[in-house]
């Protein structure tokens, strides 16, 4: 058998393709339903991209790009050519075999005229310059979270988005999850909670400091050059730039912007004070310990206290904790009322929700299924359960058909629906569930806690310092 | 299935010898496709093994959620309930499992057929999972099903999409999902700079990268799918993959053409280049007669196979005989 199993596998696979397209259909004795390939065929509704950043969640949001049609990816850009090969490839294998694939960003925007969008899921720090970038050049971005790791950066791409008149779709996916969508109306049409008082959230997450996987990096190193352009001064920045300030805002801005966002969307307004304390001692010993080659700045566990004055509940306290020194509880985040409390999760299987036993009954109440979860028995956490009506099915209602594949969804692809949003967007069928302005708010949340970790003070804010003039 | 050493129950119990004596393997292991994948990897630091396999095991995951048949949101299953002529745009990964099963599908002349899922009435496949129901399932004997069929697929490779042509077919890619996983992940393993490994999926498909340190072949012994006791055959592998299907207890396989049970295999072994391929052609040659299971060989380059008829009689197939490892003992 060959050796050379990569390259047979090529020819496998170049001969399968010309196989079925020299194929003739064979007509049996059933009817056949011709099929309407120009449905999904290039035509001027496509939506043109260009990919930037192809590492661990650039290759995500691609995975799921190649399955929405009428979106074609026509650049992929990245400086690192292991995930050129693999963004690249994957393109080359799907609809556009004439993928251009780019190592300088500037010189993507250079070339490629013809763009309608670009992806941005390259470290925090190069989200202003590449998002500033793209909109002055007359694109729509759609530009992962953190915004940024500064608040000067973050507040110039919302000037640039206004500028600009393009769409600036941050990557906080869980403002387009139909699940946190049903929970806003349920604490606020439903009053399921009553007032809610306190909110608590967490995510924890071992996150052990390993030296680089040598061989890998040693096949696909990036010459030195090349690394001190773009801002890194070794291999170990580059894979690890998640442990460095002028990088990365620590696991706050990573992990926990993502549910101090919710905070704020669920309680209708931004915190009024903050409080945190952090630390990146157990990071520094074990990356002496296991010689991984640099300091670690960056916390390794944050926690953060908040006050907000909701215009519906009134005054809340929240408390919140990233921890990567612990997996203990995973994540999730809970509103708690003196009529029932809402507990939440990407996780599906953490969602519930309690009712206490002093509220009157809700309307849909009977038709909410019961669920244990670690001792609790509460509601399940389910849109269509707890507000479909009575004998109603999906296929009498198209609305609550699209809903329960927006909730399929929901389980698995995450991401899959934010950037949904963001094509439905451009094409103008929806609005962006997280523009710019959104997200700078929760880059206040989290960089203003950050602040306070440092320098050990409260910190009070005021409705003007979420806003940028 | 019985390829060497490999006891789900009490996997690591007894180290593989496919390595020969001496050979130390770091072992992963990761749940994913209702299986255990495992990899071993010989000559390798821990560090690089441990995270090379953690970015496949995740690529693993990521095929299972596109070709999953009961995941709703999987390409299959997206396709599985488009209306007729309406084309359901596909990950290239799962579009190129399909354009296997598809071609398989037509080389055997539908002996095996990703599609057959209706003969299986309005039962669904994993009601027959044996372990979960106790209820093994006994194909109805019709003839001349509807529904069934790679003929009512339509395949678009520069759109990367797909269709079915009319309502009721149904394509379940569980036959080469498992080894389309393999696959993937001995690719990125690959990339990753592993030089030396074995990939497992569940008792029926295994991959190697390389060769074992000491070795110029992976030695890999057959047993008896029905009596475990009994070797059946012994190869040495250099590359490719290598996939068993059998039958169950006294159950039998359906030859999609008919609808009707077939009982004259009792196991089939199958080497190819890649492991998707591998678990195409032992699904077949579970069903084809000899004639059509020689074509089939000659057809697909570096094919191979070995079935076991029900009287124990052995058969070899293509590339088959040139694996034969004829080394007694390790
Ligand atoms: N929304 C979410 O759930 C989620 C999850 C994970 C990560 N993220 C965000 O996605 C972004 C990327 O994170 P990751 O985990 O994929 O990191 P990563 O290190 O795996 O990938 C970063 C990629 O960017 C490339 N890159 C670096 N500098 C570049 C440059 N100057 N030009 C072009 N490409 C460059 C790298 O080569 C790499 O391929 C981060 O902002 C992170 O916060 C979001």
């Amino acid at each position: 058998m060959s050796e050379d199993t990569n390259h047979e596998q090529a020819t496998t696979d170049m001969t399968r393709r010309t196989f079925i397209k020299a194929a003739a259909f064979t007509t049996g004795a059933m009817a056949m339903t011709q099929p309407l390939w120009s449905q999904v065929a290039a035509g001027k509704d496509t939506i043109k991209i260009g990919m930037v950043g192809v590492g661990r969640q650039g290759k995500i949001l691609l995975n799921y790009i190649l399955q929405i049609p009428n979106v074609r990816v026509e650049a992929v850009c990245d400086i690192w050519s292991y995930s050129q090969r693999l963004g690249g490839g994957l393109v080359k294998r799907s609809n556009n075999p004439d993928v251009r694939v780019y190592g300088e960003y500037d010189e993507m925007l250079a070339a490629e005229k013809d763009l309608d969008a670009v992806i941005i899921a390259t470290p925090d720090f190069l989200h202003e310059p590449m998002t500033n970038k793209a909109l002055a050049a007359g694109l729509h971005v759609y530009c992962e979270k953190e915004m940024s790791n500064t608040l000067a950066a973050a507040a110039s791409m919302v000037t640039a988005q206004r500028a600009s008149g393009k769409l600036l779709q941050i990557g906080h996916q869980r403002r387009s999850n139909p699940y946190y969508q049903h929970a806003y109306r349920l604490m606020h049409n439903d009053k399921f909670c009553g007032d809610v008082t306190v909110v608590n959230g967490q995510w924890n997450q071992l996150k052990p400091l390993r030296p680089l996987p040598a061989k890998m990096i040693q096949r696909y190193s990036i010459p030195q050059d090349v690394l001190e352009k773009h801002g890194y001064g070794s291999m170990a920045e580059f894979y690890d730039w998640r442990w460095f300030n002028k990088f990365a805002g620590g696991p706050m801005t990573d992990l926990g912007s993502h549910q101090v966002d919710i905070f704020a969307w669920l309680l209708d307004t931004p915190p009024k004070s903050v409080m945190a304390f952090g630390n990146a001692h157990h990071a520094i010993a074990e990356a002496k310990a296991n010689n991984v080659g640099f300091v670690p700045e960056c916390f390794d566990h944050t926690l953060a206290y908040y006050e907000f004055d909701s215009p519906a509940f009134g005054p809340v306290s929240a408390f919140y904790q990233v921890v990567l020194t612990s997996s203990h509880g995973g994540f999730y985040e809970v509103f708690m009322g003196d009529s029932g409390s809402v507990r939440i999760s990407e996780i599906r299987e953490k969602s519930m929700m309690l009712k206490e036993k002093v509220a009157d009954a809700l309307a849909w109440e009977d038709q909410a299924e019961q669920v244990t979860q670690g001792g609790d028995t509460g509601y399940q956490f389910d849109p269509l359960k707890s507000r479909k009506q009575k004998g109603q099915t999906a296929e009498a209602n198209p609305e609550l058909a699209e809903m329960e594949e927006k909730l399929e969804k929901a389980k698995s692809k995450v991401h899959l629906l934010h950037l949904e949003n963001f094509f439905a967007a451009i094409r103008g069928d929806e609005k962006l569930t997280c523009p710019a302005d959104v997200g700078y708010e929760t880059a206040v949340c989290v960089l203003k806690a950050n602040e306070s970790a440092l320098t050990g003070k409260k910190i009070e804010l005021t409705h003007d310092d979420f806003k940028v003039a | 299935m019985a390829i060497e050493g490999r006891d789900p129950h009490s996997v690591g119990a007894e180290p593989p010898d496919w390595a020969g004596p001496g050979a130390n393997a770091l072992r992963f292991k990761h749940r994913a496709m209702a299986c255990d994948f495992e990899f071993y990897f010989y000559d390798e630091q821990m560090n690089d093994a441990q995270q090379a396999a953690e970015a496949a095991f995740e690529e693993i995951d990521r095929l299972e959620a596109l070709l999953s048949y009961f995941k709703p949101t999987s390409n299959v299953s997206r396709l599985n309930v488009s209306p007729a002529g309406e084309p359901v745009v596909f990950h290239p990964d799962a579009f190129d499992c399909l354009v296997l099963a598809k071609e398989i599908s037509e080389l055997t002349g539908g002996a095996y057929d990703p599609t057959v899922g209706p003969l299986l009435g309005d039962r669904e496949p994993w009601d027959f999972d044996e372990k979960e129901t106790g209820e093994r399932w006994a194909p109805p004997g019709v003839g001349g099903v509807p529904h069934v069929g790679v003929a009512l697929l339509a395949l678009n490779a520069e759109l990367c999409a797909a269709a079915r042509m009319t309502d009721g077919v149904r394509v379940d890619l569980g036959s080469i999902g498992k080894g389309a996983a393999i696959d993937a992940a001995a690719a990125v393993l690959r990339d990753w700079g592993v030089g030396s490994a074995m990939l497992v999926a569940g008792r029926s498909t295994m991959m190697p990268i390389g060769l074992p340190p000491s070795r110029d072949a992976w030695r890999m012994r057959l047993r008896d799918p029905q009596d475990e006791a009994t070797l059946i055959d012994t190869v040495a592998l250099e590359a490719g993959a290598i996939s068993a299907s059998s039958v169950v207890g006294d159950g039998h396989v359906l030859d999609p053409r008919t609808g009707e049970a077939v009982g004259e295999v009792r196991g089939a072994w199958a080497v190819a280049p890649g492991a998707a391929e591998s678990d195409a052609l032992a699904t077949a040659f579970m069903v084809l007669d000899d004639e059509a299971a020689e074509r089939l060989v000659e057809l697909r380059e570096h094919a191979g196979a070995f079935r076991v008829d029900r009287t124990g009689e052995g058969r070899a197939f293509g590339a088959w005989a040139s694996l034969r490892d004829d080394v007694e003992g390790p």
